[in-house]
């Protein structure tokens, strides 16, 4: 697997708040729609319900787009077959991450501008 | 169950997405809302879930369309883009007051007549009886085995038995009485409801005010109490809080009131009160079959199980009064699927032609959006050339699509309020909960998901098409931007479905009118015209036989002499009135006959002149026909051609299973025939009947008919006044024409016409208008090819002829499918329909015929307008 160039991750960003938020969620494990779902509503800053036409259109992007990949499903714990299982590609990662640095660089300089914590 | 039903309405509004993106996520998605679903409890909650489930759809499926699978991560905060598309509609539409009207009002109407019929079919078909558990409440059949006559009449001894054989069921027997109730000096006549038990403890009430009926209360010599219905008690004794422990003078007796019912309770038919039945009950004299029966089940056990139990019962009654129960088994019917039998296909039928409406409404719409999408390509072309994204395109018509459905959807709301009202207050009497009906959530909720199924459909597939639009065609075209053939062909064949539904309402209405003039034309074999009657009862408390018969027998006299009427007669069983008697009767010329079951009208001896019903042969009773005279009878007619096949009735003696006001069952004499009657269904032949002289016979309840010279006015106050005169404690009720009376009979018909007849014009108004537009579209786009074609010589004729074509094709089309579809549709409306069969060919062609005339002139408006373009300012236009 190549390692991702820094001007092709930056060509993704700014992310989607979702999107980003997928990325984490899936972040060292292996999930289906209805887990990411669940993952996704325990942020409670969230305004409502994940949907499911939402959520599988940007899967299905983040698919299109290499940051996401499909598994078979979490090694050594129980599958459910008939579920489609979604890990997180080096590129996603890296797109995470940078995306990450970036809302942290806007956070300091909102920081020093407004002042406080 | 309920997870397979939601699965599949999902797969249904999956059906807005791309097909790849169905394909690669619709099972995942499914299953997604399904674990959504589940895991959601209430109604309500799980009814917000749908709501948010159908617009995740509408939104993400119009994104879908646009973008594919293209940089979603670029596509930003999507939410703060709607709001100014919305608004950006709103402006659209504001600009354009035609099309806005025309779409949202066309919607409008369609979604207002579905969600008004929706509340009614509502209230009377899906929703439960009013009444806690009432699926347990059943109403009891006596099924003969061998004859399949179904009846509900039951005696005293049938509840006991039943209520005996199987534990935990409990059994009303009913019936309704008309005494007269004096109150504050005035005579006046109610409705009681006499039960066997408990009416309000079986329907699961509370009483609102004192205590309940009891079985222990109907017994033979019990004591006389009454409970009133929360209506009667407010209206007539001023709702007055210590009226239990007082007593009314009911048929000249005083009754105690022993408790109120709630307000709203009015089993069965409205009562104004309720009193035991009192009944002997041993022995079965006059009366003892006509009452009926409902009840309630037993916890835990369902309408088979209980039945099966009564199997056993049956057995038992049959063994010990083989008479009355040989071959008679007992069946129950819940007691909701009784109640609206009768309105059921009618109410689905009617449903039906609703769906139909707002199905040529919503092709209406999308022919309006599809023209307006094509001529707004122009427009489309520039801002994509000036930069516009494809998918903002697309999100502004969506937009638009929703603002336009919203409105529809608020006007609609509307209409259906006023539509209830006005369903409500044409219904027929006969119609069954009509007092439930308004407009609830439910149907709202209904008319919501409508609206946004509509947008769906009618925002995505005509934005698709704009949204395709290249901008380079603006560069090529100039303003002529075309929709393209494939355009052309879905909105002709939109036409032809509109069409198509059009016949099918047309022909529905039509039938229905075919029906009403074929029962108008029935020969009801008496006078109906300038014919008036009322209803009297004395109370045997204060009248005997032989007082009752002298006092009718003066009421007769003096009712005839009054200004103005030519005739006036008395009878039990007359035409249209509630009161009917069906009694066995014997042959002594054929002893070893089976009784042969007949209808019995006990009449005076001017009732056959009064109502002018013809003499056959013999001769009608006379004042000679008293007591203590030979018993005489007369017969109608069927009873003549049934009975005695082979000669005339006339000297035969016949025993009747019946005797009401005098002991003795006399041999009756046949003196006469006189011609057949409908008197309780227009529709269908008299019964065999046989006639009895009242004066012999002795009911005390009677149809006082009087027949008034022709165009004088009513005589029914006079009547008033002269029963005032002569016992001011007697009370007429039921005082009406026969006319009303008939046109009470033929009012479900008419009812059904109306609605029928309405939303048919409706219909084809609809798909006139819709085609009036395609059409003068269409010619509106050729303007220079008509002018070209002009230039080289075609004549005025031939243009008409080329864009009468263009309209008529399509509509063509539609007619073939929709007499097919017709073929079909008119079937299910075969119990509503009389002396029509449902693909009554004269019906048909007279439908299609002016659904093609229709079509003729809708086409020929823009065809006129078209031979008129001058070929020379055609092609300088361009």
């Amino acid at each position: 697997m190549t390692t991702p160039d820094s001007e092709h991750i930056h060509a993704f960003l700014p992310l989607h708040p979702e999107a980003f938020r997928i990325l984490t969620v899936l972040h060292g494990q292996e999930l289906h729609g209805y887990a990411i779902v669940k993952e996704l509503e325990r942020d409670p800053g969230r305004p409502g319900p994940v949907m499911p036409a939402n959520l599988y259109r940007r899967l299905r992007t983040l698919l299109a787009d290499g940051l996401l990949e499909e598994t078979e499903g979490p090694a050594g714990e129980e599958v459910d077959e008939r579920r489609r299982y979604f890990a997180v590609t080096s590129l996603g990662r890296a797109v995470a991450r940078a995306e990450a640095g970036r809302m942290e660089g806007l956070l300091r300089e909102a920081r020093e501008a407004f002042g406080g914590g | 169950m309920a997870e397979r039903t939601a699965a599949r309405l999902y797969r249904v509004l999956l059906l807005a997405f791309p097909s790849d993106f169905r394909r690669d996520c619709g099972d995942e998605m499914t299953r997604l809302f399904v674990d959504r679903l589940d895991d959601t409890a209430g109604r309500p909650a799980r009814a917000g879930l749908w709501v948010r489930a159908v617009l995740d759809v509408v939104v993400q499926a119009g994104a879908e369309w646009t973008h594919g699978v293209t940089r979603l991560s670029r596509e930003g905060m999507a939410m703060g883009g709607w709001v100014q598309d919305i608004r950006l509609a709103l402006r659209g539409l504001r600009k354009r007051p035609g099309f806005t009207a025309a779409a949202a009002g066309t919607l409008a109407l369609g979604l207002g007549v579905v969600v008004a019929l929706f509340s009614v079919v509502d209230a009377v078909l899906l929703r439960p009886l009013p009444y806690p558990d009432s699926e347990e409440l059943v109403v009891f059949w006596k099924v003969g085995t061998e004859d399949g006559e179904r009846g509900r009449s039951v005696d005293h001894p049938d509840l006991d038995a039943w209520s005996e054989g199987v534990p935990g069921l409990q059994v009303l027997g009913y019936a309704s009485s008309q005494p007269t109730l004096l109150l504050g000096g005035a005579a006046e006549v109610v409705t009681v409801a006499r039960v066997t038990g408990a009416p309000l403890g079986t329907f699961g009430v509370a009483p609102f005010l004192g205590r309940d009926l009891s079985r222990a209360d109907d017994v033979p010599a019990g004591p006389r109490v009454a409970v009133l219905s929360h209506a009667f008690w407010s209206t007539r004794l001023g709702a007055a809080p210590d009226v239990v422990g007082t007593s009314l003078t009911l048929g000249g007796e005083p009754w105690e009131i022993v408790g109120v019912a709630p307000e709203g309770f009015a089993f069965p038919g409205r009562p104004d009160l309720w009193m035991p039945r009192l009944h002997p009950a041993e022995g079965c004299h006059h009366g003892c079959n006509i009452m009926v029966a409902a009840g309630r089940l037993p916890e835990g056990m369902d309408v088979a199980a209980v039945e099966e139990r009564l199997r056993a019962v049956d057995a038992r009654l049959a063994e010990a009064f083989p008479e009355q129960h040989e071959d008679v088994v007992t069946e129950l019917q819940s007691m909701h699927e009784h109640d609206v039998a009768d309105v059921r296909s009618a109410l689905w039928v009617l449903m039906g032609a609703v769906a139909l409406v707002l199905l040529i409404a919503c092709a209406n719409v999308a022919n309006l959006m599809i023209v307006r999408g094509a001529g707004r390509s122009g427009e489309m072309a520039v801002r994509a050339t000036l930069g516009a994204s494809r998918g903002r395109l697309v999100r502004q018509l969506l937009a638009e699509a929703l603002v336009l459905a919203g409105m529809a959807g608020a006007l609609g709301t509307v209409l259906a309020f006023w539509g209830i009202d006005a369903l409500v207050g044409m219904a027929p009497e006969g119609l069954p909960r009509m007092d439930e009906v308004a407009l609830d959530p439910r149907a709202l909720g209904f008319a919501a998901l409508l609206v946004l199924l509509v947008t769906v459909v009618f925002g995505l597939l005509p934005a698709r098409r704009a949204s395709r639009v290249a901008p380079a065609s603006f560069l090529h075209g100039g303003t002529r931007v075309e929709g393209g053939r494939r355009s052309g062909w879905s909105r002709s064949l939109l036409l032809s479905g509109e069409v198509a539904l059009s016949l099918v309402l047309l022909l529905g209405a039509g039938l229905m009118l075919r029906t009403l003039t074929e029962i108008r034309a029935v020969e009801l074999g008496y006078q109906v015209e300038d014919i008036e009657r009322f209803r009297l009862s004395t109370p045997e408390s204060r009248y005997d036989t032989e007082e009752t018969l002298r006092f009718f027998s003066e009421l007769e006299d003096r009712l005839a002499a009054l200004p103005s009427v030519e005739a006036a007669g008395h009878a039990f069983g007359v035409p249209f009135a509630p009161g009917s008697m069906t009694i066995g009767i014997e042959l002594r010329s054929r002893p070893d006959a089976e009784p042969a079951p007949v209808g019995l009208r006990p009449a005076s001896r001017g009732y056959l002149e009064t109502l002018r019903i013809p003499l056959v042969r013999g001769r009608w009773f006379t004042e000679d026909d008293v007591h203590e005279a030979e018993a005489v009878a007369v017969v109608n007619e069927s009873a003549a051609r049934v009975l005695f096949p082979d000669g005339s009735p006339l000297g035969e003696r016949v025993s009747v299973s019946a005797s009401w006001g005098f002991d003795k069952e006399p041999d009756w004499t046949i003196v006469g025939v006189v011609g057949d009657t409908r008197v309780s269904d227009a529709t269908r032949p008299d019964i065999p009947t046989i006639y009895l002289p009242n004066a012999q016979f002795g009911v005390n309840i009677a149809y006082f008919t009087v027949r008034r010279a022709p165009g004088a006015l009513s005589v029914l106050p006079a009547a008033r006044q002269l029963l005032a005169d002569m016992d001011p404690e007697l009370a007429i009720t039921r005082e009406e024409s026969l006319v009303d009376a008939v046109a009470r009979e033929t009012a479900s018909t008419r009812f059904y016409m109306t609605l029928l007849g309405v939303f048919s014009v409706l219909a084809v108004v609809l798909a006139a208008v819709g085609l009036y537009g395609v059409v003068a579209y269409s010619v509106s786009r050729r303007v220079r090819e008509i002018g070209i074609r002009r230039a080289l010589g075609a004549r005025a004729e031939d243009v008409v002829g080329l864009v009468v074509r263009q309209g008529v094709a399509p509509a063509l089309l539609g007619v073939a499918v929709g007499l097919v579809a017709s073929w079909f549709g008119a079937r299910t409306m075969g119990a509503l329909l009389y002396g029509v069969e449902p693909g009554d060919p004269l019906t048909l062609a007279g439908v299609t015929a002016l659904l093609l005339l229709v079509v003729l002139v809708a086409s020929l408006v823009p065809a006129r307008r078209a031979a008129a373009i001058h070929p020379g300012s055609a092609l300088r236009e361009e």
